[in-house]
């Protein structure tokens, strides 16, 4: 799954999206200093939060470290998602998705949780990227549908075809 | 040691607390300047130790000798044109992982080194505790704890300090297991070395591995020449840059380390300041609240400074009531006319 990201050059992850360190380049600054800093392959990144613009990136990794990161320079890390929201899995293609957290607030949780939808539970999804989207959590009859604005704040893992 | 003077030099990777050891050790007898050629600030501090008079030389920050910034480059230097007598390497308790990865690079250069563990009493509220002597026996050094910020723990760094001039022991560096093709280069170039070069205060090994990263500062042709092809080798056979390469296994070394010399989980993050950060550094509260903290800073600078501006004012104008009479006295009024 090498460069799973959507193709649009302005997308952003979401906070919540996790990514694997695939490669460093060969000549890339950054890639140099974050090898010395012990930032190497393999080293699993966390988005933490975007500037308000959304160019700059905070992102937690492997040791729980903070680093700020510009988008630019998270791509020449080739980084491989491995979390992303439901609303950005269209590349994935269709198949089963665990959800790993609900983002957003209080009441989006309960609604979710109500619904079948909870941290851990997996997801078949036929159709990634038609929006509503329709998501049938596993071990229930009842699909949900889901708009693009619940879809984002629900980050999922890639299970299987 | 007959003439009694001593170089330290005080190498950390940034943010550790090494400026305010420093200025713990050295007090106020320091004095600044550049390193030669570039606009990175040079501190040295003196301070006695017994019968030592010890200069302590403040490295700039640097995560690596591997020449990727101009910090790292003059650490580098320095290490390889005019080596200390011993080493001080600042580790940040809570986040050792980290820093070990210079500490190994520094102690792989057979330097005599001593390493002291900062922010002992933050690790600490954090509830992480540390086994010093198992990283000391891992690394080869002695290792002390401290917190520079409080003073814990100076008088016992001093003392290992002062043992470790007296009695100065290269340091035993671990085995940096590294993939076969990158140890039979870094074997066959420092055999080379040693042939070929004079007496030398640093390990032969540590010499090869700054040979690979740049071939270009060999003592002689030849030897730049077989750099070069180890380093093609090396890269394509492991498919990587060899910095890179370098970086991994130093690493995995450093993982492991840390991971023997700390017994409990890797710390949780400061609950306090993430809450903070989750405030201020909100997606669209955080610049709004970033303009209303300047606004108050500049009312609560107006605020207190008016008031203060009109109470001197005032004072002066009382005082310049009391100084006209004297001022007026023939003698002034005099001196105010002539010569002009």
């Amino acid at each position: 799954m090498m460069n799973n990201r959507p193709n649009d050059p302005y997308w952003r992850p979401v906070p919540g999206s996790e990514c694997l360190i695939a490669d460093l380049g060969d000549e890339n600054p950054t890639a140099q200093r974050l090898a010395q800093m012990g930032i190497l392959p393999g080293t699993r990144l966390r988005v933490v939060r975007l500037a308000p613009l959304g160019d700059t990136l905070e992102v937690e990794a492997g040791q729980g470290e903070l680093l700020a990161l510009r988008q630019e320079e998270l791509d020449a890390l080739a980084c491989e998602y491995l979390v992303l929201p439901l609303s950005q899995v269209e590349k994935w293609g269709p198949g089963s998705y665990r959800v790993k957290v609900l983002s957003g607030g209080h009441s989006f949780r309960a609604r979710m949780e109500g619904n079948g939808l909870v941290a851990g539970r997996v997801l078949k999804v036929e159709r990634p990227g038609q929006w509503p989207l329709a998501v049938n959590p596993e071990g229930s009859s009842r699909s949900l549908s889901l708009g693009r604005g619940e879809a984002k704040k629900v980050l999922v893992e890639w299970v299987g075809g | 040691m007959g003439d009694r003077q001593v170089t330290v030099a005080l190498s950390a990777i940034p943010n550790t607390g090494k400026t305010t050891l420093f200025n713990r050790i050295t007090g106020a007898s320091q004095s600044t300047g550049n390193w030669p050629g570039v606009s990175v600030e040079r501190k040295s501090g003196r301070f006695t130790l017994g019968e030592y008079q010890v200069e302590l030389v403040d490295l700039p920050g640097a995560y690596a000798l591997s020449p990727v910034t101009e910090e790292e480059r003059v650490v580098r230097h320095y290490f390889m044109d005019d080596p200390p007598d011993l080493v001080l390497n600042i580790l940040d308790a809570r986040n050792l992982y980290r820093g070990l990865g210079l500490t190994l690079q520094m102690a792989m250069s057979g330097l005599p080194m001593l390493v002291a563990i900062n922010m002992m009493d933050e690790a600490r509220t954090q509830g992480l505790v540390l086994d010093l002597d198992a990283l000391s026996d891992h690394l080869g050094v002695p290792v002390v704890g401290i917190s520079a910020r409080t003073g814990e723990g100076i008088p016992e760094l001093q003392e290992a300090l002062y043992g470790l001039i007296r009695h100065p022991e290269a340091a035993r560096p671990p085995h940096v297991s590294c993939p076969p093709v990158l140890e039979e280069a870094v074997k066959d170039l420092a055999r080379r070395l040693e042939t070929s070069a004079g007496v030398r205060h640093l390990r032969s090994d540590f010499l090869a591995f700054r040979l690979l990263e740049t071939p270009s500062d060999a003592p002689e042709e030849a030897l730049k020449k077989r750099a070069d092809v180890w380093r093609g080798k090396i890269e394509t056979a492991l498919r990587m840059p060899l910095p890179v390469a370098c970086a991994r296994c130093r690493f995995n070394a450093a993982r492991g380390l840390m991971l023997e010399a700390t017994h409990q989980d890797p710390p949780a993050p400061d609950a306090r300041s993430e809450v903070l950060d989750r405030i201020f550094l909100h997606h669209w509260l955080g610049l709004p609240l970033f303009v209303v903290v300047m606004a108050l800073l500049f009312q609560t600078i107006y605020g207190l400074g008016m008031p203060l501006q009109d109470q001197f004012a005032r004072g002066f104008d009382t005082g310049a009531h009391g100084v006209n009479p004297i001022l007026k006295c023939p003698l002034f009024s005099q001196a105010e006319m002539s010569p002009w």
